[in-house]
């Protein structure tokens, strides 16, 4: 009987606990880090046409879809970011 | 203290589990012997002292294994988890540099689409300015349309 207690009492401390490896904050893609560029304006001190009109447009659009390219590749970067950090906690 | 230390890090490891095992099995058999001893008369009067020394000696020799067992699969679980976050690492390493091309060249697609564009209006900017005058009020539109919302809230503001 006290042996069997005795056992019972040594046993105790043979819990487990988290293993103290950790992994290293991902990465940034260096593009991702680039700031956004501010949208073109027209020119004030020149006469305006339409064509001039359309140019900033299009450069302008040019910009959206840089930024939109970027914010995608953020959401792409998060979810295979989150995914793998998931794998170490199973 | 670290030549001890040293010292102990030369003895092999199966011999410490060895000799850990040996002091439980001693533990165990003082006692088994010291309920046996009770039926011998001449040496009945060490029942007690044989009692508690094996049950010193398992208790002693229980504590060491059980710590070496825990030391030896915290050893091996810290191994296997290193070797799982450098896989991992190497992984997001990976994914880095995928998304990192993949940006780059849909970037250098945007750019010659809108530079066909631009040439093309440039090229068809006599057709496009035809019969047609901006106004003031359209320019002056467009520039606030564009401008950053918040700069043109504390512009605004002023």
């Amino acid at each position: 009987m006290r042996l069997a207690i005795l056992s019972l009492l040594l046993l105790t401390g043979c819990s487990t606990t988290v293993v103290p490896v950790t992994m290293k904050f991902p990465d940034a893609p260096p593009s991702l880090m680039t700031p956004a560029q501010s949208l073109n304006k027209l020119p004030t001190d020149k006469k305006i046409e339409l064509a001039d009109i359309i140019k900033t447009t299009n450069e302008n659009s040019k910009l959206y879809y840089e930024l939109k390219i970027k914010y995608e590749a953020w959401q792409e970067w998060y979810k295979e970011q989150k995914s793998i950090a998931d794998e170490l906690k199973k | 203290m670290w030549y001890l230390q040293f010292m102990y890090s030369l003895i092999p490891d199966s011999w410490i589990e060895l000799a850990t095992y040996a002091i439980v099995a001693a533990g165990v058999t003082l006692y088994i012997l010291s309920k046996l001893v009770a039926w011998i008369p001449v040496i009945k009067t060490y029942k007690f002292p044989i009692e508690l020394l094996g049950v010193l000696l398992y208790g002693i020799g229980a504590f060491y294994a059980g710590g070496y067992g825990v030391e030896r699969l915290w050893r091996e679980r810290v191994a296997q988890m290193e070797a799982k976050v450098q896989e991992l690492e190497g992984r997001q390493a990976e994914v880095v540099k995928v998304i990192e091309t993949k940006v780059v060249t849909k970037i250098k697609t945007v750019e010659v689409v809108k530079e066909v564009i631009k040439k093309e209006i440039e090229i068809r900017e006599k057709e496009i300015n035809a019969n047609c005058d901006v106004s003031p009020a359209a320019i002056e539109m467009f520039n606030k349309s564009v401008t950053d919302p918040e700069l043109l809230k504390q512009e605004e503001a002023k």
